[in-house]
């Protein structure tokens, strides 16, 4: 399988995982490593100061000799909330790559794409790698490639959702018009969604509730391995067409009774 | 003098600098993996030394936790 290519950093994994969700750390990491992921996904919240049990922080779990961190602007609704907590994430975490999300509905939590461009804006012209969650719209897509995104991030469904590629003939036209990495980012519920959208021809998935909320984390970070490898491999191979008729596959020569 | 953190009303007695409110935020734990912002304005780890807290800032102490 080839790599991936992002911001001039290669990753030999296209599968991208989130932190979140799982019932315990110790479940988390054996998730993490068994899926192959090379970058994972935190969030950055408010230090929990007048407990002795905060929320810990993840930073302590993580290795980072193996694992990029990607923090993510999760909880933002406004341009300028998200430019904030991404500038916080770059102070914390010493990386100025950033998960782009500016929420526009609670029960979708869809992007609000007015905010999310102006803060895409900001960020690239303060040195930002910007990886922005979006929809699954072609336009948006081009937008933020053309703006100078190092990817976009196209939803397969709504973020939790397990409901797979909603509309693959999008993510279709997205592959074909955008020339930087694709990474289809939320709504993925099992293994072939994550296979299907990388025959699409997409350059990586990312994930998290798939794996975490799945009844067995660990086996299923290592499903999601395989089919981001298959898919990819298939789409590598060059399908046959689809035909609406047959196409014999044994030969007619030699006959018996002919 | 009031100020706020993360969110919540505090009370301070005297004006002190922000390296000093951070390090008994911190139980005077390293601060490894956070970040502050002062008024919406990140200050830099460097920077803390110089900045002192006023009435009525608002002050964000964060971390990473688990996300997706």
């Amino acid at each position: 399988m080839s790599s991936l290519i992002i911001a001039n950093k290669t990753f030999n994994s296209r599968l991208i995982v989130g932190t979140s969700r799982y019932p315990d750390p110790h479940t988390m990491l054996e998730a993490l490593a068994e899926s192959g992921a090379e970058m994972v996904t935190v969030s950055v919240r408010r230090l929990n100061l007048n407990a002795s049990n905060g929320q810990e922080s993840i930073l302590g779990m993580l290795d980072r000799h193996k694992y990029s961190i990607l923090p993510n602007t999760a909880g933002c609704y406004t341009a300028k909330e998200a430019v904030l907590t991404a500038q916080l994430a770059r102070e914390a975490l010493e990386t100025n790559w950033v998960k782009l999300e500016v929420i526009g509905d609670d029960e979708t939590l869809f992007p609000d794409v007015t905010e999310l461009l102006k803060a895409a804006e900001t960020l690239l012209a303060d040195d930002f790698i910007v990886l922005p969650y979006c929809n699954d719209d072609p336009v948006t897509c081009k937008k933020l490639a053309d703006m100078g995104c190092a990817a976009v991030m196209p939803l397969g469904a709504p973020i939790g959702s397990g409901m797979g590629i909603r509309n693959p003939y999008n993510i279709q036209i997205i592959r074909d018009i955008i020339n930087i990495p694709v990474i289809v980012d939320a709504g993925v519920g099992t293994a072939s969604d994550a296979a299907l959208a990388m025959e699409l021809g997409v350059d990586g998935v990312l994930m998290n509730t798939a794996i975490a909320g799945a009844e067995h984390p660990v086996k299923m970070a290592k499903a999601m391995k395989l089919a981001i490898e298959a898919g990819r491999l298939a789409y590598e191979s060059g399908r046959i067409p689809k035909r609406l008729y047959a196409n014999a596959s044994s030969p007619l020569e030699g006959l018996i009774n002919s | 003098m009031k100020i706020k953190v993360n969110g919540k009303e505090e009370v301070l007695e005297d004006s002190m600098k922000l390296s000093e409110y951070v390090s008994i935020s911190l139980n005077g734990k390293e601060p490894r993996g956070i970040a502050v912002a002062l008024n919406d304005f990140i200050i830099p780890k460097q920077k803390w030394e110089s900045v002192l807290i006023n009435e009525n800032d608002s002050i964000e102490i964060v971390h990473a936790v688990q996300g997706g």
